[in-house]
């Protein structure tokens, strides 16, 4: 018998073929391939051996279970202080929104759908499109295509969030973790080019999301702000219209 | 906005006052779905409950794939903070753990991502010795074993996170499987090209 692969060796190493006598014998005798056998087991040892070595950590759970608590409600005066300064927000906001044109101001509703811009999402299954509703089951190779809508020039993102809280990115590609790629500049209607997948997305509800903004927007700065607040703090964001569409991860 | 789905014993769990003093739960014996379901009702000592099932295998998840303890340590301790976020949208599938395990992959990989950018702007304040485990986590571990662990930091993610999860947390490959959300074929190749690579980048002399 000629010596097996390398991988061949790790995957009779980690499985322990129970019918792999042949490989079991070869390996008995040749010193090269029971050298790497040797090693391989070696390196499953010592990995196994450092779940021994973590022990419990009350003051974890103590730490944890601090930072689920309410925080204290504020006093009377703080309420009060801070009903004032909303108000006055909120009549600088109206002033300032009816002087401008457009419709990219901060709407707090990331599903009321703007005049001028839009998106709708599509699931490709097969050589079809499919026009995804909320709730809709998608698989792990579901590629989502996108059709955007756009009566002015306006920058925009597309991109999902997972059950685990994960950001996959559709539009811009996003591949290179040391890069920070920019919005789109779209200047009008149709289909972007490409259907994408979610690479590796948990399994469950799968928000996905358009941001459409009038200044470009980098995916770092929208990951920082889904990082503080989730979605509800890219609701916030100024100049900006959102549209979501809640799909579930089978 | 679906809704969420829970099972009959839960359902029971959650049907008697949480708040009443008076009528103790033994918690420990209660599934994972069912705490989450009664944290998603509103009770914190069921979280807590999770939290303390879960946390040495979520720090010791993260101190397999972070180099700086204090960053291992603030990782796990997101990871049960975004779970707990997601305590009313959780879906009673039997999958809580590895549901815990993705945050916690996705977790390390933005801090590591976050770190590299730290490191090419010259924005990082104090040197990170990346071989010093963590006095507070770890215990007695030999030379070998620490460089086992820093040659598995230095692999590439969609090995890393496999190789710990199988050797170290002792997965079976369904659970690997549902954790990377990949087919449990994937997860096994994974596996072993993942540590046929580690072994390759040890010293001759290793084992």
């Amino acid at each position: 018998m000629t010596c097996p692969s390398a991988i061949s060796l790790a995957r009779w190493v980690e499985e322990r073929e129970p019918n792999a006598g042949e490989l079991a014998a070869h390996v008995q005798s040749c010193q090269a391939c029971l050298g790497e056998v040797t090693r391989l087991r070696a390196v499953t040892q010592s990995l196994a051996a450092f779940a021994e070595r973590v022990e419990s950590s009350p003051s974890f759970v103590a730490a944890v279970v601090g930072r689920l608590e309410p925080r204290p409600r504020r006093s009377m005066t703080w309420v009060g202080a801070g009903l004032v300064l909303a108000a006055m927000f909120a009549v600088f906001v109206v002033r300032s929104s009816t002087e401008r044109e457009g419709d990219l101001v901060a709407r707090g509703e990331p599903t009321r759908r703007s005049d001028r811009f839009g998106v709708t999402f599509f699931a490709e299954r097969g050589a079809s499109s499919v026009r995804l509703s909320s709730g809709a089951p998608v698989s792990r190779d579901t590629g989502f295509s996108f059709m955007v809508r756009a009566t002015q020039p306006v920058e925009v993102m597309l991109f999902g969030v997972d059950a685990a809280g994960q950001t996959h990115w559709f539009y811009p590609a996003f591949t290179d973790a040391g890069a920070d790629p920019g919005s789109l500049h779209l200047t009008g209607s149709g289909a972007l080019p490409e259907a994408v997948t979610a690479d590796a997305a948990a399994a469950g509800p799968f928000v996905l999301i358009a941001l459409f903004s009038e200044n470009v927007v980098h995916v770092s700065e929208v990951e920082r702000l889904l990082a503080e607040g989730g979605i509800g703090r890219l609701k916030r964001m100024p100049s900006v219209v959102l549209e979501s569409l809640e799909v579930t991860h089978e | 906005m679906n809704a969420l789905a829970l099972t009959p014993r839960a359902l029971d769990a959650i049907a008697q006052p949480v708040t009443q003093p008076s009528a103790p739960r033994d918690l420990t014996a209660e599934s994972d779905d069912a705490l989450m379901g009664l944290a998603g009702a509103g009770l914190t000592a069921a979280f807590t409950e999770l939290t303390r099932r879960y946390e040495r295998r979520v720090r010791r998840f993260c101190s397999c794939l972070l180099s700086d303890p204090s960053q291992a340590a603030e990782a796990a301790q997101e990871t049960f903070l975004k779970a707990w976020m997601l305590r009313q949208r959780y879906r009673p599938r039997g999958q809580f753990r590895e549901l815990l395990f993705a945050i916690a992959r996705n977790e390390c990989r933005a801090r590591k991502r976050r770190a590299w950018v730290r490191r090419v702007l010259g924005l990082r304040l104090e040197p990170i010795d990346e071989q010093a485990p963590s006095s507070e986590v770890i215990v007695l571990e030999s030379e070998r074993d620490a460089r086992v662990r820093a040659a598995l930091r230095e692999l590439p993610e969609k090995f890393a996170v496999p190789l710990t999860l199988r050797f170290v947390e002792g997965l079976d490959y369904a659970a690997i499987a549902a954790t990377i959300g990949r087919s449990e074929s994937a997860a096994r190749s994974r596996i072993h090209y993942g540590l046929k690579e580690l072994a390759r980048r040890l010293p001759e002399a290793f084992s």
